[in-house]
């Protein structure tokens, strides 16, 4: 059997009194997409910031194809939650500054390959545009294109749409699913669920620095069994539930694992009662009967969508 | 030749070592001062503590008595400069303490992230300073800067007591021949305004440049 392309060994990370990492194993396959969940706190980002080297670790070690990867030696590209771009320059000028400084492209080169990253991220018409005269979202995509410019092994994403609003999340969302359809290696941190439910293979649930559940994405997110993070997914899904019906109707079929689909559910956009107990299963806290006794208890965010037309004749024509 | 004439002439000799002590002073200060906020930044808790306190020392010593203890005292340590030299040395160490304060604060303005992402992008640290960190806080550091310009434009009168032969040492010396202190003093203290009036004014010009070149806009 090969190794494992990233394999991150008993991470620890602890600053003062405060265990941040504690102990976190994580192996990932080339080509494979990680969604990282958790409460705030819970490692999640730090984990990146491990991974990527750019915080000691006080235990463990981190390899990607069996070196520890050093920030700067291409192995590793990040995408942060505040896009990090450089305000001075222009959006083509923040992507072709590495590839003149570090590949050593010359201006021409540089501003070509910049040009032809931006196009794949929707933003060649805004390549002369500074950040400040761009949308978050935009920012974003600019920053994305930056880090796959210069053609890194791993790409880690933390929290790439925690400060964008809706629309502006969902441009930035599709740029990543399109990459994790061209079998480049993630990891994403995000508390977009149904993303991550839809675009990884796998999924690690984080609580405390440490790993509590991981299996692959449909596992995890419908066949919770792990009380912390069952309490978890019922939050999200009660908060998703109180949402109105998005207007106008979305596209008939956006895939039955996106957010949409959570919110197709019949019942969803009614009234919620309240959160139920530890027993109670987020079936009930949606308003839908609750899963049969011999099933394992059940999360809507992966069951099968029930056709719009059915239930609501306004939506899905 | 009349007092006026006198004190004319005076300024004309006297302005253009001013003017070229204290442009030499601030090139060599914003140098010096820009290596030691980088040093204190970049280097370490040790560099930033042996810096900081050589910065302290330079702050809380009064500069007259510096450019005293650099003249008449290096000597004594093999440090025999002219008084010009003494003069030009004084105050680049005097403007490199309070610039490179100005230059820590730039860098601390600018969040943390932006030095993450060049340096996972393959850039080395002195890279980062010079195409990112200071180009994004020139244009909020120079108002700063420009303040202590026109500090230490003033300052430079004080290299009249080391016998640099600069504006107030050739008009105080028409002051003292015709006893005309207060139309010497009249004409140091209208010479030394305009100067400041100049610098707010460059100032103010390359603020201008600088927004066009960092934001894109005027």
């Amino acid at each position: 059997m090969t190794t494992p392309f990233l394999v991150a060994e008993k991470l620890e990370r602890r600053v003062g009194d405060t265990q941040i990492l504690a102990g976190i194993d994580l192996s990932v396959n080339k080509g494979e997409v990680v969604g990282l969940i958790g409460p705030s706190g819970s490692g999640k980002s730090s984990l990146l910031r491990a991974i990527a080297g750019l915080d000691p670790l006080t235990g463990g070690r981190v390899l990607v194809e069996g070196r520890t990867p050093v920030p700067g030696d291409g192995t590793v590209g990040m995408v942060f939650q505040q896009f990090n771009l450089w305000p001075h320059l222009t959006a083509g000028e923040n992507v072709a500054l590495a590839l003149r400084l570090v590949r050593k492209m010359t201006r021409v080169e540089a501003t070509e390959r910049a040009r032809a990253m931006l196009d794949r991220v929707g933003l060649l018409k805004l390549a002369d545009r500074r950040p400040a005269q761009l949308s978050g979202g935009q920012q974003q995509r600019v920053a994305i294109a930056r880090t796959l410019a210069m053609e890194p092994r791993l790409i880690l994403f933390d929290e790439p749409t925690a400060s964008l609003d809706p629309e502006l999340t969902t441009e930035v969302l599709d740029v990543i699913r399109g990459l994790a359809e061209t079998g480049m290696t993630m990891l994403v941190v995000s508390h977009e669920m149904g993303f991550v439910a839809s675009v990884s293979t796998r999924a690690v649930f984080l609580d405390h620095g440490r790993v509590l559940v991981e299996g692959p994405a449909k596992a995890v997110f419908r066949d919770a069994e792990e009380p912390r993070l069952r309490r978890f997914l019922a939050t999200y899904l009660q908060r998703v539930a109180w949402a109105p019906d998005p207007e106008p109707a979305p596209a008939p079929d956006p895939g039955p694992l996106t957010t949409f689909a959570l919110l197709q559910q019949p019942g969803a956009a009614e009234a919620v009662p309240p959160p139920a107990g530890p027993e109670g299963s987020t079936m009930s806290l949606l308003g839908l009967p609750a899963a049969s006794p011999a099933a394992p208890s059940g999360f809507s965010l992966l069951d099968p969508v029930p056709d719009p037309n059915q239930k609501d004749p306004k939506r899905g024509a | 030749m009349s007092v006026v004439q006198e004190t004319l002439w005076a300024v004309a000799r006297g302005l253009p070592l001013t003017v070229g002590i204290w442009l030499a002073s601030i090139a060599t200060g914003l140098l010096a001062g820009v290596l030691v906020a980088c040093a204190r930044h970049f280097g370490g808790w040790a560099v930033n503590a042996i810096l900081a306190t050589l910065v302290e020392v330079v702050r809380g010593v009064p500069f007259v008595v510096q450019a005293f203890l650099l003249y008449y005292g290096g000597p004594f340590i093999g440090l025999d400069l002219t008084p010009i030299v003494a003069g030009w040395l004084a105050l680049s160490v005097y403007a490199a303490a309070y610039f490179s304060e100005v230059f820590r604060a730039g860098f601390r303005a600018i969040p943390p992230g932006h030095t993450e992402a060049a340096r996972l992008l393959g850039l080395r640290t002195n890279q980062t300073i010079t195409r990112i960190l200071l180009p994004e806080m020139a244009l909020s550091v120079l108002p700063a800067l420009a303040n202590l310009a026109v500090i230490l434009i003033k300052e430079t009168a004080i290299l009249s007591i080391i016998t640099v032969p600069e504006l107030t040492f050739t008009v105080q010396g028409v002051g003292s021949a015709t006893f005309a202190f207060a139309q010497t003093m009249a004409a140091l203290a209208i010479s030394y305004w305009l100067l400041v009036e100049l610098t707010a004014w460059a100032a103010r010009r390359l603020e201008r440049g600088i927004a066009r070149a960092t934001l894109g806009t005027a």
